[in-house]
């Protein structure tokens, strides 16, 4: 016999946030001031963090050569499920866990989720220090048979975020993790995510890259774009290149008085608080993509199975 | 327009002094909230709810 009191669901993967950055407003839709720029032909900037997106958003937002490294399996686009504790051996309705997206979906009435910041208002752009709002975690498969969805309420009948004190919501806040090691970029577990290790070196390949593109295009508009990317790299210089070494770090309950939706799974608890552990990191400001790595804890109403 | 109330630009050490004129902006900008058109008045909202979250952490700060 085999104790345990959990299914923990790892994931992992690349997510894309086309967010604005100080000094613009939150809402600025274009960028002005800040690193990220909505260039011509793209959406406005929307804040939106997509763990998954849509083939159409990234047809129209994800920049080159970021569809390339996908195509070519470098980038993992996406954020899935990867494993399991106990594994699938153990426990094999979670077989059909593994590889499903992970997902943060909008809510009606708040929107899509976002790092509520609001320039210092909400959050903490000198700390980078937000709350994801709305967080309604969802992994689901295509037919809707394996489900497993839930979202983290905050007090006074879910108010909006910006109503609330910030006593309210602290355990949603992240918080920014440093590297141990003093040589290093950035934490070590955020440089083996991305494969970067050389920042510097990382932007000027991109700058490069990007230089041979205006050279080779006969499409001014698309020189433009070129050329924009490559003035805010050249701009921002070391501001955008840090932020491939970010790592903030979530850790709290979801829960807040919801229930849980589980689909495909039996024995687990839905109204126990579901712990859920990730980090977010690795920002290319020019991609607009992070990585992000954690654990769901689903809490188990039968504490034994046998193997 | 500077209220006739702020033109002596007199010093001040009263969080009332502040909150009130937070007050002020807030009704101000809710006037040009109900008369914006449809593709303005996200903004104006969005402005008016940051300004009257600044207003609260003012007035938390304030209470100490």
């Amino acid at each position: 016999m085999a104790a345990y009191w959990a299914l923990d669901v790892h994931f992992e993967g690349y997510f894309l946030c086309r967010l604005t950055t100080d000094p613009d407003p939150t809402d600025e839709p274009r960028g002005v001031s800040g690193y990220t720029l909505a260039l011509a032909g793209e959406t406005n900037l929307d804040n939106w963090i997509q763990l998954n997106p849509s083939a159409e958003y990234l047809r129209q937002n994800f920049r080159e050569p970021g569809r390339s490294l996908v195509e070519h399996g470098k980038i993992n686009l996406g954020v899935k499920v990867t494993g399991t504790t106990p594994s699938p051996d153990l426990v094999p309705e979670a077989a059909a866990l593994v590889g499903l997206p992970v997902n943060l979906l909008p809510d009606p009435t708040t929107g899509t989720p976002r790092f509520e910041g609001r320039n210092d208002i909400v959050g903490s752009d000198d700390t980078i220090s937000f709350a994801i709002d709305p967080f309604i975690l969802d992994i689901s498969n295509p037919d809707g048979s394996v489900k497993v969805n839930r979202q983290d309420l905050l007090p006074n009948g879910n108010a909006p975020i910006w109503r609330l004190p910030p006593d309210a919501y602290a355990d949603r806040v992240g918080q920014m993790v440093n590297s141990q090691d003093a040589y290093a970029p950035g934490p070590l577990d955020v440089l083996e995510a991305i494969g970067v290790y050389d920042f510097y070196g990382y932007f000027l390949d991109r700058s490069r890259w990007l230089e041979v593109q205006i050279a080779r295009s006969q499409d001014p508009d698309e020189v433009q774009r070129y050329k924009t990317r490559l003035n805010a790299i050249n701009f921002f210089g070391d501001r955008i290149r840090s932020r491939l070494g970010l790592k903030c770090e979530w850790s709290f309950e979801i829960g807040g008085g919801s229930v849980g939706t589980v689909l495909g799974l039996h024995g687990i608890d839905t109204t126990s608080p579901w712990p859920v552990k990730f980090w977010m990191g690795g920002f290319d400001g020019d991609l607009m993509i992070g990585y992000m790595r954690g654990t769901l804890s689903l809490p188990m109403l039968v504490t034994e199975a046998t193997v | 327009m500077i209220p006739d109330a702020d033109r002596a630009l007199a010093p001040s050490d009263d969080p009332a002094f502040f909150l009130d004129r937070f007050t002020n902006i807030l009704a101000s900008l809710q006037d040009l909230v109900n008369q914006a058109p449809e593709g303005v008045r996200p903004r104006l909202e969005y402005i008016w709810q940051s300004i009257w979250r600044t207003r609260a952490n003012f007035e938390r700060t304030a209470a100490g």
